[in-house]
């Protein structure tokens, strides 16, 4: 297992080497450069020149990049061209609402998801099944956008039960903020999770070893939770892993909305300004962070699931 | 530009609707070459006179103080673009960073309350000598922040970090060669190596600010994450990419302000977000309202809205270079053939006038100039005088992200096709928009600008000057007769026959229709009620120490 963790680890280094190369050419290639972006309307030849000269970005590509792996392998992510900070600094802070918002929606859309799928597993076919599965159908078409905004227009307008924006102060600050950005995010993904669950609990329940616990005594909620359940959440963690990626795509709207300063909106005011170092440094956060929920979630399933095991 | 003339009459519509006497006055004060200014009052009652007047947009808002200041209270504001990216005067090019940092800093002279003339800031007073080569000014008494006063060794660093570090993105504005002097701690001498007009104008941008010298040359550039200042409001606090909190200061050289005891900058860059903060009553103050919802708090009583005047033109500009649009005449007949009227009234609900000259409403515009109002019948007579009377394909650019502007292009479109002209709508990221504009790769271009300073040079610099750097603002216009006039009006010190030269240049340069002219919008603001004596000026920024709240 130890061995399995430190491959795993090892196998990280090369495919975010190849990361960082990629996006580095990739904003180098696209159309406009972040001094004509800052200068803006006012971007004459000769003040971009200028502007460049101070930045250090007239030197050619390869010696770019070059300084950027040198101060990389020291911990060191550049500082951003717009704010002249260094980007690690403004990437530790900016992380913190968004890893905060993607847990707490990946949480709610537990609390979403299990319920909603056992009964409507439990009652299938019935009245509550029927209106789950409607419900769910109508979810996947409610865009996240929409979604936020009718809850800040309810819940935080209308009736001042949470705050409109910012992500709070404190813990606890932080979870009545975030609350209903997380919400809407947790709804997104749910609808899938709810669905792909509730298949599974369906499939488990009439499997044999079902049989076998019941016809042993076992109590029905015992059974329920302890084998139906365990065997059933496989598949949808599987997905609950994946769609961290989805939740990182869907905080840049929701911190639009929210007006939360995490990482989403980062990263599109820094491609539209073309904030080389911060398009790097984010991107490489990113990568980071789904290699390691990948591999928590493989983690997870070999908890969970004893017939995998680690080659 | 001497507050003293300007004050107890009308300023910044006296300006643009009455030239000639506003010129003659400033002629007057000017001619004899030696004025000294004390420190003046402000000409709030300026700002009810410009209202009246019209011509620099209605006020729907009462802007005016009804009962006298009361100190006290803080006000909630928000940035609509993004957080400020910089507090150092001399870098920064965005809006947030500029107009926050006004609040910071003082200049050596300012901007005065009607947005369209100056009045001493920092500077008591100054004289020029004759040939305007040298400028004598003479500080106020004034403290930074940290207590320590403003000496003029302050202002020589200040302006010459301005000019001459490799870092400022604002060293065009002084001619290159000036030279910088404190020949006393309360004196600060300027000499240009040419007689350079628009001088005045150009100290009062908030490149010009003054820093302590001291603690910048202590702390380098970390100064700036907590600046230091000597301007109405102390730097308390700045969560990034959340809000900027700064204090009143108890030292500030206006006496009797700042009335507020503090101002919160949130950085709300979703209009919704925005919008909806400002229901909630989160906030005092919210810029930049989307047009859809202008009507909707016109009518709220509880909220004022300011429909201010801002200096800014937005335009089309046509590739002079690249044909059919070397032809004057087709240039013209696109500009009657497009409904501005229809634009404004549908797309910016009213929100603006028709654009008629090259400079937006601003000192030296001329609002005497007719313009291109909409006249299909006089577009295809142009047309018919063409070798392309029987139409021709042509792409416009736009940015991405602008539903605004991706509106405009339709009705221009569909205008166009009524003198068969078939325009493509081609929807570019804007650095993508930018490439294209800088290799002249475009038929018409999409675009918009501001200004900054109050003085007419640096636009016409940009956006005229065949060789001012930016071509033409990429039109690659070339006129020659208008080219020298530029260079004419740079140097020319005479202030009334400096404005005459600007009028005839927009005569001549709006017949050459090098752009396709659309409207001057107005800025969108609203507050609740409460909020007393709040106004955008056109360059955008706003006095906030002079601001106060009736509900303290």
């Amino acid at each position: 297992m130890t061995a399995y963790l430190f491959r795993r680890l090892v196998y990280m280094i090369p495919v975010l080497f190849l990361i960082t190369l990629f996006i580095f050419a990739l904003v180098r290639l696209v159309p406009g450069d972040p001094a004509s972006s800052m200068l803006g309307d006012r971007a004459t030849p000769e003040r971009v020149e200028r502007l460049n000269k101070s930045l250090k970005l007239d030197r050619p590509y390869y010696v770019q990049y070059v300084a950027f792996m040198g101060n990389l392998l020291q911990g060191d992510l550049g500082d951003s061209i717009r704010k002249r900070e260094p980007v690690r600094d403004i990437l530790l802070q900016r992380v913190q609402p968004t890893l905060f918002l993607s847990v707490y929606a990946m949480f709610l859309s537990v609390l979403i998801t299990v319920p909603l799928a056992t009964i409507a597993a439990l009652k299938r076919g019935r009245m509550a099944d029927q209106i789950i599965r409607v419900y769910l159908v109508i979810s996947l078409g409610m865009p996240v956008y929409w979604v936020g905004m009718m809850l800040l227009q309810f819940f935080a307008v209308r009736y001042r039960i949470f705050p409109v924006a910012g992500w709070g102060q404190g813990f606890f600050g932080h979870v009545e903020s975030l609350f209903l950005p997380a919400l809407a995010l947790a709804l997104g993904i749910s609808s899938l999770m709810t669905r792909s669950l509730r298949n599974a609990i369906l499939e488990t329940l009439s499997a044999d070893y079902v049989r076998t616990a019941r016809a042993k005594g076992l109590a029905g909620r015992q059974i329920f939770i302890w084998h139906v359940l365990r065997n059933s959440a496989l598949s949808t963690i599987t997905i609950l892993g994946l769609n961290f990626a989805f939740l990182m795509g869907g905080a840049v709207i929701t911190e639009s909305i929210f007006a939360i300063p995490g990482l989403g909106q980062l990263i599109v005011r820094a491609i539209f300004d073309r904030d080389y170092p911060i398009i790097q440094g984010v991107t490489l956060a990113i990568g980071i962070l789904v290699l390691m929920i990948t591999l928590i979630t493989d983690l997870v399933y070999a908890a969970l699931d004893p017939r995998v095991s680690f080659e | 530009m001497s507050d003293q003339n300007m004050k107890g009459m009308a300023n910044s519509a006296f300006v643009t609707a009455n030239p000639e006497l506003a010129a003659s006055q400033w002629a007057a004060w000017k001619s004899d070459r030696r004025h000294l200014l004390k420190m003046g009052a402000f000409a709030g009652g300026a700002i009810a006179v410009a209202g009246a007047l019209g011509n620099v947009g209605p006020l729907v808002g009462t802007a005016l103080a009804q009962d006298t200041p009361k100190a006290g209270g803080s006000i909630k504001m928000s940035l609509a673009d993004d957080d400020v990216q910089n507090f150092d005067p001399i870098i920064p090019t965005d809006n947030m960073s500029i107009w926050t940092m006004l609040l910071i800093y003082d200049t050596l002279i300012r901007v005065g309350p009607d947005g369209n003339s100056l009045e001493p800031g920092l500077a008591e007073s100054w004289t020029a000598s004759e040939d305007g080569l040298t400028y004598t000014f003479t500080l106020r008494d004034a403290t930074f922040h940290d207590g320590t006063p403003v000496t003029s060794a302050d202002a020589v660093y200040s302006i010459d970090r301005a000019l001459n570090s490799p870092d400022s993105q604002w060293a065009f504005i002084f001619p290159a060669g000036s030279t910088f002097a404190a020949p006393d701690a309360k004196t600060f001498v300027v000499t240009l190596p040419k007689a350079w007009a628009p001088f005045e104008a150009d100290l009062a941008l908030f490149s010009a600010a003054i820093i302590p010298m001291a603690v910048h040359q202590a702390q380098g550039e970390d100064l700036f994450q907590k600046p230091i200042g000597s301007g109405p409001f102390v730097f308390d606090s700045w969560e990034k990419q959340v809000q900027i909190v700064l204090k009143k200061s108890p030292s500030y050289w206006q006496a009797g302000t700042p009335y507020l005891d503090e101002l919160t900058f949130v950085v709300l860059t979703d209009a919704n977000a925005r919008m909806l903060q400002f229901q909630a009553g989160d906030l005092d103050i919210v810029t930049s309202v989307p047009y859809s919802q202008v009507e909707t708090l016109k009518a709220n009583p509880d909220v004022t809205f300011y429909e201010e005047a801002v200096a800014r033109i937005d335009y089309f500009g046509f590739n002079c270079l690249k044909e059919p649009f070397t032809d004057v005449k087709v240039r013209q007949a696109i500009n009657y053939a497009v409904d501005k009227d229809v634009i404004i009234k549908n797309v910016l609900f009213g929100a603006g006038q028709m654009a008629n000259t090259f400079l937006p409403l601003m000192y030296g515009h001329d609002d005497t100039i007719a313009g291109y109002p909409y006249d299909l019948a006089k577009a295809q007579a142009l047309m018919a005088e063409t070798t392309v009377a029987a139409g021709f394909d042509a792409e416009i650019l736009i940015s991405t992200g602008d539903p605004v502007g991706s509106q405009i292009a339709q009705l221009i479109a569909s205008d166009l096709a009524k003198i068969n002209i078939n325009l493509t709508i081609t929807t570019l990221e804007p650095a993508a928009k930018r490439d294209r504009r800088n290799a002249f790769d475009f038929d018409i271009n999409g675009g918009y600008y501001t200004t900054d300073i109050i003085d007419p040079d640096e636009l016409t610099n940009f956006a005229v000057e065949s060789d001012g750097g930016a071509f033409a603002v990429w039109t690659q216009y070339r006129n020659d007769t208008v080219n020298q006039m530029i260079v004419d009006a740079r140097s020319e010190l005479d202030v009334e026959k400096r404005l005459q030269m600007y009028k005839d240049m927009q005569k001549i340069v709006t017949d050459d229709a090098h752009f396709l002219y659309l409207f001057y919008p107005t800025g969108n603001t609203a507050s609740i009620t409460a909020v007393q004596n709040f106004k955008i000026l056109p360059t955008g920024n706003y006095r906030l120490w002079e601001t106060w709240r009736s509900d303290v």
